[in-house]
């Protein structure tokens, strides 16, 4: 038989009167603005704790859409360089993650295009079909051969993604795999919603068609 | 068959990800037709198999990051200081340089630049007794007259 836990009164009173949903925001908020202050103060060790929390997801999402771990970790450095030379103007009117959030994918764009225009003018031609060396270092687990498998799924994903125009692979990026509502994607993008959803369906319609030839020709050779 | 109220390729894509409203029509449509029905499920079987692009990130790499930036902060301030000297060192020689030259530029440019009447009207300031050259010539003259008459 469950047991009634009981509560006292007046802890039950004070649990009554947290606003449960958004508390941990709230509290997320105000240590964001007390690290802000420390640093607006002159205080050196409070950007490098803004660093290291916000590192590992600035990271994460450069490289998910550049698709290389150097220049993901070069992209966040800048983003941080930025964040760090805009401190001083910073409202607060978003958050730090957001700005950084924004700011990154736009840093990305930048650098697509880039890569995009040095390719084709200095025929300059990176190896597509080289893995990432992180992904060659990673242990391989109980099962090599479906390792390998996922591995030549991704470098087919990476092909693919190559193929769509910057903003094309930056939006299915962000709508795919970061699960961001389409209206946040066109604010980050200074875009119109109507501009973001065309930009994904061709998105969506060019890498299923690569991905349906890649089907087909693995399953020709495996016959 | 494909009817006109079957949904174009984009409502299908923003209906997988979610982006149409639970009360629009289209999303009625989906659940009466077989042939959107399996178009759905043909592109979310497509989109399911698609990899997953999930980034390990290691314990240090806040740390590597905090000290990629702070070098590179560190260095942007060496480089100021530098260039803060040269400029200011250049500001001060260019003010000497004005002070030390501008006075004697001047004097020449009022020469140079002034019309004719405004030169002389400088060379009388400069010589106010024109009276004595005036007495000076009476005296040549008498000199003159002197030599002549043989005295």
């Amino acid at each position: 038989m469950g047991q009634e836990i009981r509560v006292p009164a007046i802890t039950a009173a004070i649990i009554d009167s947290l606003p449960v949903n958004d508390y941990p925001q709230k509290m997320a908020e105000s240590h964001e603005q007390a690290l802000l202050e420390r640093i607006r103060n002159g205080d050196d060790y409070g950007f490098e704790l803004l660093v290291k929390e916000h590192t590992g997801k600035v990271i994460g999402l450069a490289w998910r859409l550049v698709g290389n771990r150097e220049e993901a970790e070069d992209l966040a450095q800048e983003a941080f360089l930025r964040l760090h030379r805009s401190l001083p103007d910073f409202r607060g009117d978003s958050r730090i993650s957001t700005w950084l959030y924004r700011t990154t994918t736009r840093l990305a764009i930048d650098h697509l295009r880039r890569e995009r225009i040095k390719r084709k003018l200095f025929f300059f031609r990176q190896d597509n079909d080289a893995p990432d060396p992180v992904d060659l270092a990673r242990d391989p687990g109980n099962d090599p051969g479906r390792e390998f498998q996922s591995q030549e799924a991704m470098r087919t994903l990476r092909k693919s993604l190559r193929k769509l125009s910057s903003r094309q692979q930056v939006i299915f990026t962000l709508r795919h795999y970061e699960g961001l509502p389409l209206k946040e994607i066109a604010a980050h993008l200074g875009l119109q919603t109507g501009t973001v959803k065309a930009h994904l369906h061709r998105a969506v319609t060019q890498l299923r068609l690569d991905l349906a030839a890649y089907r087909e020709s693995s399953r020709e050779e495996s016959l | 068959m494909k009817n006109k109220n079957c949904l174009s390729e984009q409502d299908l894509i923003l209906h997988y990800y979610g982006e149409l409203p639970a009360n629009d029509e289209r999303v009625y449509h989906l659940a009466d037709c077989p042939l959107c029905e399996e178009r759905v499920s043909a592109l979310t079987h497509d989109l399911a198999k698609l990899p997953e692009l999930s980034h390990e990130s290691d314990f240090a790499a806040g740390t590597r990051m905090a000290a990629r930036v702070n070098e590179r902060l560190n260095k942007r301030r060496r480089n100021w200081i530098p260039a803060l000297g040269a400029s200011a060192i250049t500001a001060f020689a260019l003010m000497i340089t004005v002070f030390i030259w501008s006075p004697q530029d001047q004097r020449v440019q009022t020469t140079q630049s002034a019309p004719p009447a405004l030169a002389i009207i400088s060379l009388n300031e400069d010589m106010p007794e024109i009276d004595f050259l005036e007495d000076l010539e009476l005296l040549k003259e008498l000199e003159l007259l002197s030599q002549i008459e043989g005295v």
